[in-house]
């Protein structure tokens, strides 16, 4: 007798987890339906650009070439700056599941691209099209750090990353090789281009503060008003400190 | 019959590295309060002069050594077997007891077993976040997915095709580093995690940080050594890997290997009938030699890697002679940038020996040094300012106890001067006296900073060094008997602690910038 009780409470708690669960799909499916809203803008420089860095290459020239143009800081047209991650603060929702996997590749000794968001849980190819020795060492504190040797022939291996956070990524075998690696747990990120502009899409409503992250300058944030089905148009502006 | 050999030969391979797996792991003994008590004690003796006393590595001496002692709170292990990069046990207990060659971290394996357990699982204590392995998994075909001990399959042969294999897998995978010929001559510039200047190892030169015997290798190449530069090999589990330690091991002797270990080792001071009076005096003959391993604190390769040490004693006086290669003859120290060459023996004058680095507050240590240019201002004269600079014009002090007329003007030497105005010899400080008739000093100290000479009526230390064919001989003599406070009793039937240091002037050695041994045993005989 005691037996079925403790079987039939057993069945309860199950039931009543299917229910949470199906109701917290219910509240995300709701919030993803409900019109929302757009960010879109642009992060810029304030004071002068300045003159990229060429760093000279001393080894593997055949695959790497003479010369290579550093990452930290790239300002395009109207002072545009390429490589700032933009995320709205605060807000929580299902990481996007993308079509393709996120995929970093280290191609004329450069990783490509030179920041790259993935969400947590989702395996990230790294690519190897050089055909040479490279090494995948991040310096991450929240995901178990790691350093993997990639040889020519391994054309790609996959790494799940499970914490949000930011991770600096190095080659040791080639010491001006870096990328920074965005792991989130939520929608709402973006990188900017080679203009500076970004999008965040499907906003709920309402006032949020945007976070602008770049490696060299900081970070700064911003509030802005969204409302459903229309675009908040905003410019960050980022300096050198 | 090529078969039978093969296998013989693989089953005596088989046998050896059982043997050695066998003696290394001994049992490893499970945490227990009373064992983290006991290594906490043996810690805080042996350990905090490097380590710091929270294990930070940020203890006193920390600032003379590179590579840098591990912190122990952050907890980032370098030699690890497994998958997820964390250090088993086996893992740290094994470091402690083979030590780091390429550091100067030594051997600790002379002490107890027991004692090692419990610095496995105190340091263990000290970290802020627990080191946590997985529970067993073995890894897919291409090494991904792995958990826990890496637990490699058989090793294969390594016949002439595996060879051919492991070549082809150095100039893939390994050569950007460590270079096209092994000798870690690999064009990019490397720091470690911290920040610190790191570079791959000279695979020729045989220092492995972390053990050498083929498994031990095969983990630390598939598993990479975490926080350096030398990153998790999984592509190459399976056999490759296994031709990998093959050939990394074939680059690099026994010998080699094994005498980068800072190792305790026993000399035996026989009785002879008359004491030598000269480094090569053939009476040395009789004494057995030991080779003893020195390591560098601020790690170099350019450095000695051994010293032969042999002692007599007659009944009255204790003779040692210390040999060590040295390709110059630094013996001037006049400029400020010059440095001697050097040689010290350390003696504890207890039993059980202090910290090995220049003892503690609460035990002091015995030093005798001897320095090449002390011996070469007595042959035959003393080196004055004017050996360097010729003719240079120096500024005197009226010498009061002599006349007006034999006053000294300009281009007065040090020996000519009044011992008031040269203010160590004033003092009456035998290391600055400019007319001392031995190159040894009889030193006492009691931890780093505290080094300084015993009194000069208690200075019976005796010295001669001798050099030629790109080496050092160097003896000291001293009466059995101590003399005074500070000074080593040497009995004959006892056993004394005993460590030795050596200076390369020329590499810029001075002071704590040293090749040292640990603590030896030396045995003077009845």
């Amino acid at each position: 007798m005691r037996r079925i009780i403790i079987g039939g409470s057993a069945i309860t708690v199950l039931l009543f987890g299917f229910y949470l669960h199906y109701r917290g799909n219910l509240t995300a499916t709701a919030l993803a339906a409900s019109p929302g809203g757009t960010i879109s803008g642009r992060v810029v420089l304030v004071g002068d650009a300045p003159a990229a860095k060429k760093i000279k290459v001393t080894k593997d020239n055949e695959k790497c070439g003479a010369e290579i143009t550093a990452e930290d800081l790239v300002v395009g047209s109207d002072k545009g700056i390429q490589y700032a991650v933009v995320s709205v603060a605060g807000l929580k929702g299902a990481p996007p599941k993308p079509a393709n996997p996120p995929a970093i590749d280290q191609k004329g000794c450069v990783f490509r691209p030179h920041v790259l968001i993935a969400p947590v849980g989702v395996g990230v190819d790294i690519l190897n099209s050089d055909g040479i020795l490279h090494n995948f060492h991040t310096g991450s504190a929240k995901n178990s750090p790691m350093n993997r040797a990639q040889p020519g022939f391994r054309k790609k291996m996959t790494e799940t990353f499970t914490q949000p956070e930011i991770i600096k990524v190095n080659c040791d075998a080639h010491s001006w090789m870096s990328a920074w690696l965005v792991v989130t747990d939520h929608p709402y990120i973006d990188a900017t281009d080679g203009s500076g502009a970004f999008k965040i899409n499907d906003v709920p409503p309402g006032n949020h503060t945007v976070e602008v992250w770049h490696e060299t300058l900081g970070k700064v944030t911003k509030t802005v008003a969204v409302k459903a089905g229309e675009e908040a148009k905003i410019t960050i502006e980022l300096s050198k400190k | 019959m090529k078969w039978f050999l093969l296998s013989l030969g693989l089953g005596l391979a088989g046998l050896l590295i059982a043997t050695t797996s066998n003696c290394a792991d001994l049992k490893p003994l499970p945490s227990s309060p009373k064992l983290i008590a006991l290594g906490k004690q043996v810690y805080s003796q042996q350990c905090t002069a490097c380590h710091g006393v929270g294990g930070r590595g940020d203890g006193e001496a920390a600032y003379l050594l590179y590579p840098k002692p591990r912190d122990f709170v952050a907890a980032k292990y370098r030699l690890v077997s497994t998958w997820e990069r964390v250090p088993t046990d086996q893992d740290l207990f094994d470091t402690i007891s083979r030590g780091m060659p390429g550091s100067s971290m030594p051997s600790w394996g002379h002490l107890p077993a027991e004692q090692r357990w419990g610095l496995v699982h105190y340091i263990k204590s000290l970290a802020e976040k627990p080191l946590e392995i997985k529970s067993q998994k073995a890894p897919n075909a291409e090494g991904s997915g792995g958990q826990g001990v890496i637990q490699p399959p058989p090793a294969p042969p390594f016949d002439s095709a595996a060879r051919t294999r492991a070549l082809e897998m150095y100039k893939e995978a390994c050569a950007s580093c460590h270079g096209a010929t092994a000798r870690g001559d690999g064009a990019e510039k490397q720091v470690d995690e911290e920040g610190y200047p790191t570079r791959p190892r000279d695979l020729t030169a045989g220092i492995f940080k972390g053990n050498h015997d083929p498994l031990s290798l095969y983990r630390h190449i598939v598993a990479g050594i975490p926080g350096s530069p030398m990153p998790m090999s999984d592509w190459a589990w399976g056999a490759d890997a296994w031709h990998l330690v093959n050939y990394v091991r074939s680059l690099s002797s026994d010998t080699q290997r094994e005498r980068v270990e800072m190792k305790k080792f026993s000399l035996q001071a026989m009785r002879v009938k008359t004491l030598p009076d000269h480094p090569e005096s053939g009476i040395w003959r009789s004494a057995p030699p030991v080779n003893l391993h020195l390591m560098p604190l601020w790690w170099r390769s350019d450095r000695p890697e051994e010293v032969t040490v042999r002692a007599v004693h007659d009944g009255k006086e204790l003779a040692i002679l210390m040999v060590w290669q040295d390709d110059t003859n630094d013996h001037t120290a006049l400029r400020p940038q010059d440095f001697r060459d050097a040689a010290a023996v350390q003696f504890s004058l207890a039993a059980n020996p202090p910290f090995f680095a220049m003892g503690e507050k609460a035990a002091a240590v015995n030093i005798w040094m001897w320095k090449s240019e002390r011996q070469a201002d007595l042959e035959p004269a003393y080196q004055d300012l004017e050996k360097t600079y010729p003719n240079l014009g120096i500024d005197s002090y009226p010498n009061i106890s002599r006349s007006a007329v034999e006053q000294p003007f300009r281009n007065a030497l040090t020996l000519q001067s009044d011992p008031t105005f040269v203010t160590g010899w004033g003092a009456g400080n035998i290391v600055s006296d400019p007319q001392r008739k031995s190159p040894a000093e009889d030193l006492a100290a009691r931890g780093f900073g505290t080094l300084q000479a015993r009194p000069r009526i208690d200075q019976r230390v005796d010295a001669r060094g001798v050099y030629g064919h790109g080496s050092y001989e160097v003896m000291f003599r001293r009466p059995l008997t101590p003399n005074g406070q500070g000074s080593v009793a040497l009995q004959p039937g006892t056993t004394v602690p005993v460590a030795f240091a050596v200076w390369n002037g020329s590499a810029g050695d001075r002071d704590g910038k040293k090749s040292v041994t640990i603590w030896q045993e030396l045995k003077i005989g009845k």
